[in-house]
């Protein structure tokens, strides 16, 4: 409680700033809108905001996991196959330099208006972390741990699931952290370019419309969404891999 | 070298073979750089009897790791481009085969404790790799768990407990198994004088009942006296035996050994053996 309090204390004090300037000075609404002005907007249209918020939170989940999923497994597969690694890696991380909203109207030429353009968005940006922390974290086992299982006569599959795989578990979880949020953001990108549902739908509608207060709405509920993601990984993290408290293992 | 079949080191004598045995054996190691290989051990010729507890000292890097992790099989001609010559065979056996039958266990300097487990999976851990069943292992780890005496600790994280205690837990891990050869690097290297000391007698007590036949690689003068049957001099790199002293205690030691004469008296021929070896260049 004493460490969320300055953080708490801060962000009260932004937000009351705000309300006062806005208060006190004639900023017209459709360039600034008052903090109170936009979480009544926001309770005003509950069911409508939840029902998009839902709709990019199942988009990112899904883009999140197939991104991870298939990251971790790239990275299995790097740690047995040098040639495959030698082959791949350089373009997994070239991977990493498109920029993702040039990529996100191709695919929804490709796959249409719907769910999978943005799955595919969200997993291509979150994949990336996974599968290079992954690498890091399956070699990351120092050599007398080799030499224990070695002189322990155990099979490659045992040092694989024994040692090999909870010693990439802190890595893995570090890349998750920062994968889950840009799962979000990969999302919206992706409903940037051509959706009828969901928070970036919402958000570009208002900009069309002029809707300040709205777009204030959809930024506050993703950002909210975001940290939920955040969040859920974190405490994921303290239940899979309790051994490595405080110690982060840092993400590319 | 001198075979002195005395009473003490023959334990177990049911066995016909040598526990461990060195015939002219040298090994080095290939260096891409230079192109001339590297030279770790140079003929070493040695005889090790079941049961025998046998120290190995000598100046830094002069192949003391290297030998035992051949003894282990873990230093191969196929895997690690390593270059053999002479023989080396572990109760006849090459030492890979009797890595494979499980003859050994190895622990070295650094516990290397599993961080995600807690002392008690640690300790099962040989037993998963050799998927024994579930009751045969609960039991044989129990027993490890309170014959090194960390049975309180059994659900402690490694992290949680002190490095004497991780030494011990590594020692049953290494003992669960009943292997016939301890081949130790240098395990009480890094805990203080009183916490290495109590360990000590802990591995004579533990030796005394379970008769292992033990390599223990060390820096310490005082400790391979107190322990060993025979302490082992090798010379500086290439590696190879400058003398083989044998020390002729009873084997029942206590911390009145330590006082003794007759160790003092060893301790300080081990030095001197080990100094003008440490000073020759």
């Amino acid at each position: 409680m004493k460490r969320v309090f300055p953080a708490l204390a801060f962000v009260i004090l932004v937000i009351g700033a705000w309300e006062g300037i806005v208060y006190f000075s004639s900023v017209p609404e459709y360039l600034l809108p008052a903090p109170s002005v936009i979480v009544k907007r926001l309770l005003a249209l509950n069911i409508e905001i939840l029902s998009h918020t839902a709709y990019t939170a199942l988009e990112a989940t899904l883009g999140f996991i197939m991104g991870s999923a298939f990251g971790f497994l790239l990275a299995v597969a790097f740690v047995h196959s040098h040639t495959l690694e030698l082959g791949i890696y350089p373009y997994a991380i070239a991977l990493k330099t498109v920029p993702i909203v040039a990529i996100a109207p191709l695919l929804v030429v490709w796959f249409g208006n719907g769910v999978l353009p943005k799955v595919i968005v969200s997993a291509i940006i979150s994949f990336f972390p996974v599968v290079v922390n992954t690498t890091k974290g399956l070699r990351s086992v120092y050599s007398e741990a080799f030499d224990l299982f070695d002189s322990m006569s155990a099979t490659r599959r045992q040092v694989f699931f024994k040692l090999r795989v909870p010693s990439a578990l802190p890595y893995l979880f570090a890349a998750l952290r920062i994968s889950s949020t840009l799962a979000v953001i990969g999302a919206i990108v992706g409903e940037f370019s051509g959706a009828d549902k969901g928070l970036g739908f919402f958000i570009l509608i208002s900009s069309y419309r002029l809707e300040t207060v709205d777009m204030f709405v959809g930024i506050l509920v993703s950002s909210l969404l975001g940290i939920l993601f955040f969040y859920s990984v974190a405490i994921l993290e303290r239940i899979v891999v309790p051994w490595e408290q405080g110690t982060t293992t840092e993400a590319i | 070298m001198n075979e002195k079949r005395d009473n003490r080191t023959l334990t177990t004598p049911h066995f016909e073979l040598q526990a461990i045995e060195f015939r002219s054996f040298s090994l080095s190691y290939p260096n891409t750089k230079t192109k001339t290989p590297l030279q770790a051990l140079r003929d070493v010729t040695l005889s090790v009897l079941p049961g025998e507890f046998v120290a190995i000292i000598g100046p830094s890097g002069c192949g003391k790791t290297t030998l035992l992790r051949a003894v282990a099989g873990l230093l191969t001609q196929h895997d690690d481009k390593v270059i053999i010559n002479g023989s080396l065979h572990v109760f006849g056996m090459p030492p890979a085969e009797a890595k494979r039958y499980r003859m050994f266990a190895f622990t070295f300097q650094n516990p290397v404790l599993l961080p995600w487990r807690t002392v008690r999976q640690n300790v099962a851990l040989p037993l998963e790799i050799t998927r024994a069943d579930q009751p045969t292992r609960d039991r044989a780890v129990d027993d490890m768990l309170s014959l090194v005496g960390i049975s309180d600790f059994a659900r402690s994280m490694t992290a949680e407990i002190s490095g004497g205690m991780q030494q011990r837990a590594n020692l049953a891990r290494a003992l669960v198994q009943e292997p016939k050869i301890l081949l130790m690097d240098e395990p009480f290297g890094s805990l203080d004088e009183v916490t290495r000391e109590r360990l000590n007698f802990e591995l004579l007590r533990i030796h005394r009942l379970k008769c292992q036949t033990i390599l223990f690689v060390t820096h310490s003068l005082t400790e391979c006296t107190l322990l060993a049957d025979r302490v082992l001099v090798l010379s500086r790199l290439p590696g190879t035996i400058r003398e083989i002293i044998h020390i002729d205690l009873p084997r029942e030691r206590t911390e009145e050994t330590l006082l003794s004469p007759a160790y003092l008296a060893l301790v300080r021929k081990v030095r001197e053996v080990f100094v003008r070896e440490e000073a020759s260049t």
